[in-house]
């Protein structure tokens, strides 16, 4: 790896761990190429989709999110009912090499008939293996560019570039990483309490003003899972293909311009086969714990990442 | 033994110069005083790789010849800044990073159609 080209520090160069640079070119950085808004109303089953056409001839990382009935802003990628009170109803995006699609898929849907508004964001940056030719167009003669190692800045392509003034690029705002616990209790459904839920949240104040494009994550066993949870999507349905016997687990992250919500939502529904099966089908007295399964006490570790960018703010070319 | 003298049409170089018969009651054509070497065409103060000079291709520090200073500045304005893992090189256009193998990897100013 090369060395630095520039480094922009807090503090000391000399004496600051990387992690505390503000800036680093020995890395490359999110670049954001279009940005904007756009709308899905979807049909009675609740399936619709929006194409935003670009010219970067590959398949392009991208951010997208939605804003949700309550006027928060949140990531798009899996299945919530928590968010819009329709497990089953999914929305997500997908990209090519000609256009970023965002889609909603019905279920049952609350999302029928409804327009849904999102935000997009499309990088230079690829999500897929691409050494060809992009189709960007060069037309501005000042700034600055830094490449990958081994290729000419001069020459190489966009996606191979570090950084380039050109482009928007995502940038932390204050504190890039902030991290809480949340405890959540012993939960379970009984006899006598057949479908408990049960929602906890944890907010983090931004105090920005406007809703900031942002990153979640939770803690989950050893592992930290980005939200939104496509494994949970899963999860989720087969919870309503059984006819909701088992417990679920949910979680959406959202935020206005106030402060970025990590909402828990867990779900207990007595299991009365499991319960008479167990029981040679006599019952057991009220207040027994029979659910299915219980969500044992457990404290997550949450953690955002909040960038500058404005979910409200202008789209490119404004 | 004629006297060279040296004209703009026909410049000589330091060594020619130094090796010009001195002619009583002129100017020498290239002197060399200690550390310090003084020609028309090339200047140079100091030894080994400690030496400041100028010649035709501009002026240097940190090397015995032009090309291998860590530091030069062209006759075209240009500024080189050179380390082993790389260089900088600055003219009226901007500031070019350039890597150890000479590949340009770097580059803020403005030259059209770059950005």
């Amino acid at each position: 790896m090369s060395q630095s080209v520039f480094a922009i520090a807090d503090q000391d160069l000399r004496t600051d761990p990387i992690i505390n640079l503000k800036r680093l070119s020995d890395f490359g950085e999110l670049k954001i190429y279009r940005w904007g808004n756009a709308s899905i109303t979807p049909d009675g089953d609740g399936n619709g989709f929006a194409d935003i056409p670009h010219d970067l001839n590959y398949a392009p990382s991208y951010d997208l999110f939605v804003k949700l009935p309550d006027g928060y802003w949140s990531p798009v990628g899996a299945a919530s009912s928590l968010a819009f009170g329709d497990a089953t109803a999914t929305i997500f995006g997908v990209s090519d090499e000609e256009k970023l699609r965002i889609q909603t898929i019905g279920g049952y849907s609350k999302l029928a008939s409804l327009q849904r508004d999102f935000r997009y964001y499309i990088l230079v940056d690829k999500a897929e293996g691409f050494n060809g030719s992009s189709n960007i167009a060069l037309t501005g003669d000042r700034g600055m560019k830094l490449s990958e190692d081994d290729v000419n800045v001069f020459e190489g392509q966009e996606y191979q570039m570090r950084m380039s003034t050109k482009y928007r690029s995502l940038q932390y705002f204050k504190e890039h990483v902030v991290q809480e616990t949340l405890s959540l209790p012993l939960m379970f459904s009984s006899h006598d309490s057949q479908d408990n839920i049960e929602s906890q949240y944890v907010d983090f104040d931004h105090g920005l003003g406007y809703p900031p494009l942002f990153k979640a994550f939770y803690g989950s066993g050893s592992t930290l899972r980005k939200i939104p949870d496509n494994a949970y999507a899963a999860v989720q349905a087969s919870d309503i293909v059984t006819q909701a016997y088992y417990t679920s687990f949910e979680v959406v992250a959202k935020c206005n311009s106030d402060r970025v919500r990590l909402q828990f939502r867990r779900r207990s529904v007595f299991d009365k086969e499991l319960f008479l099966g167990e029981n040679g089908g006599s019952h057991f007295p009220p207040g027994q714990l029979i659910s299915a399964v219980q969500h044992q006490p457990k404290t997550i570790t949450v953690t955002i990442q909040v960038y500058t960018e404005n979910l409200e703010g202008s789209v490119y070319g404004e | 033994m004629a006297t060279i003298m040296p004209t703009m049409s026909s410049p000589r170089s330091a060594d020619q110069e130094l090796i010009t018969q001195f002619v009583s009651g002129e100017m020498p054509l290239g002197q060399r005083i200690g550390g310090l070497s003084m020609f028309s065409a090339e200047f140079k103060r100091g030894s080994g790789n400690q030496v400041f000079g100028s010649n035709s291709k501009g002026i240097w520090l940190g090397a015995a010849n032009f090309e291998d200073a860590p530091f030069r500045v062209s006759m075209d304005g240009k500024i080189y800044l050179q380390i082993e893992s790389g260089a900088l090189v600055i003219d009226a256009n901007g500031i070019t990073q350039f890597d150890e193998n000479g590949v340009p990897v770097g580059f803020w100013g403005i030259r059209t159609g770059m950005f």
